[in-house]
């Protein structure tokens, strides 16, 4: 078991045919490409989200799938700085006093991506 | 007290009353058995859709006792194999404890491929407490948010011998006690936790802290080892109730700056640690911490090129806890020889 998601830094090397077990592969945009160029990989149990693998690669009972983050709620990430009311908002409360609106939270939530 | 079955594979009447007639859902386990029964579970039940099970009809009572779950073995023998709910990438929690649900007694189950981007393998439904349930031999990973906990806090509960990896963090919870556990190779933090005990636990390998501290916790006798932040940081609130940090083995934070302990000018007592090889430093923002000391001398130890990390290994799953001292002067007396399930 390793990890080496994208809070770790680099990806480990590996060679053909390599079979990686319980590895944690996760980045941190959806669709990132890894291990390009090499041949035959297993991903055994492992978690891969946003990771796009090579096409002949065999995945075992992974987890790989693909998430947006939202810069607001993982601002030390390294995400692209977002507007408050961006993308990932899923419902916005306002605060009125006197008619007058004087605060807006917004709550925000990641996004599951195809 | 009565006796309950679940097999998914299982035939027969499916009313839970023996391994042939057993349940094919843990969810009529859950919805049926009362306080003082035992239910035991196995093999593997594959979520068909994103229908999480709920934990949210009886509790355990102190006259009767626990409602418990056991996992066994294909023989209906309990030796440790776990009941696995798979929940197959489906957008929902795996088990969902109920607030106000009380003395439920899980042992040897699995959560995993909790799929989204907030869901949890063992979780509750909101912030509250679910007082004396038991985690024994749990497992929960690659699950999209927490292996245990998340919006709703697991609270005022015990986990022993359980593990959380490849999550997108480990632990959360408030009022707990986590002794003998594993958190370890998921994305964010190890454990946040807040007004627990932390005991002969192993955190390592985690993508963020190790160990976020929020309000008074006590860490004993606990390995955290080669996070990417810090391995333990504190956080506000603790300055009437100090944390108490004892016999801990804390090294290897080697990121640019991560630091060892992270006091954060909180209210801190720590004696017997051991830090080695931690980049930042090994305590920082320590305007408020005691030093234990016995006889003038610090108990703490530092940098004594030691490399024992206090498991044995990282990457082949055979990690224990097992490794004996040599002698008295020797940092590897900062734990408890225990073996722990890291899978």
């Amino acid at each position: 078991m390793q990890n080496y998601c994208y809070k770790k830094g680099v990806l480990p090397s590996v060679s053909n045919g390599a079979v990686l077990d319980r590895y944690n592969l996760e980045q941190l945009n959806p669709h990132t490409k890894i291990f390009e160029g090499v041949t035959g990989l297993v991903f055994r149990n492992c978690r891969l989200i946003n990771c796009d693998l090579p096409a002949d690669a065999v995945k075992e009972s992974c987890t790989n799938y693909h998430v947006e983050r939202c810069y607001h709620l993982h601002p030390d990430d390294g995400l692209t700085p977002e507007v408050d009311n961006c993308p990932h908002v899923v419902e916005v409360d306002t605060i009125t006093i006197d008619g007058q609106v004087v605060d807006t939270v917004y709550h925000r939530q990641d996004k599951v991506v195809a | 007290m009565a006796l309950h079955y679940v097999d998914p594979a299982a035939g027969g009447d499916n009313d839970g009353s023996s391994w042939i007639n057993a349940w094919t859902n843990i969810q009529s386990a859950f919805d049926d058995c009362v306080a003082g029964d035992i239910c035991y579970c196995r093999g593997t039940q594959t979520f068909a859709d994103a229908t999480q099970i709920d934990i949210d009809t009886n509790s355990g009572t102190n006259a009767e006792g626990h409602i418990k779950f056991i996992g066994c073995n294909a023989s209906g023998n309990v030796d440790g194999t776990r009941f696995v709910l798979d929940v197959n990438s489906k957008d929902c929690h795996g088990l969902v404890l109920a607030n106000g649900v009380d003395m439920v007694w899980l042992e040897n189950i699995e959560v995993k491929n909790c799929g989204g981007t907030v869901k949890d393998g063992f979780t509750k439904t909101d912030t509250g407490s679910s007082q004396g349930c038991v985690f024994i031999n749990c497992s929960s990973h690659n699950n999209s948010r927490y292996g245990f906990g998340g919006a709703g806090y697991i609270s005022q509960d015990f986990y022993i011998r359980c593990t959380a990896y490849l999550n997108s963090a480990g632990f959360s919870s408030a009022g707990t006690r986590l002794i003998f556990c594993s958190s370890h190779d998921n994305t964010g933090i190890g454990i946040s936790f807040s007004s627990g005990l932390i005991y002969g636990c192993i955190v390592y390998g985690n993508g963020d802290d190790g160990i976020y501290s929020n309000l008074s916790n006590v860490i004993l006798n606990t390995v955290i080892d080669s996070n990417t932040d810090n391995g333990i940081e504190l956080v506000s609130g603790t300055s009437l109730f100090p944390a108490l940090i004892l016999g801990c083995r804390i090294t290897n934070h080697s990121g640019a700056g991560d630091i060892g302990l992270n006091a954060a000018s909180e209210n801190l007592i720590t004696g017997w640690c051991y830090f080695e090889d931690n980049d930042g430093d090994n305590i920082q923002n320590a305007t408020l911490h005691t030093q234990i000391q016995v006889n003038g001398s610090n108990t703490n130890m530092e940098d004594l090129a030691n490399t024992n990390e206090g498991y044995v290994s990282k990457t082949d799953g055979s990690e224990d806890y097992t490794t004996a001292y040599t002698d008295a002067g020797d940092p590897d007396l900062r734990r408890t020889a225990i073996t722990i399930p890291v899978v």
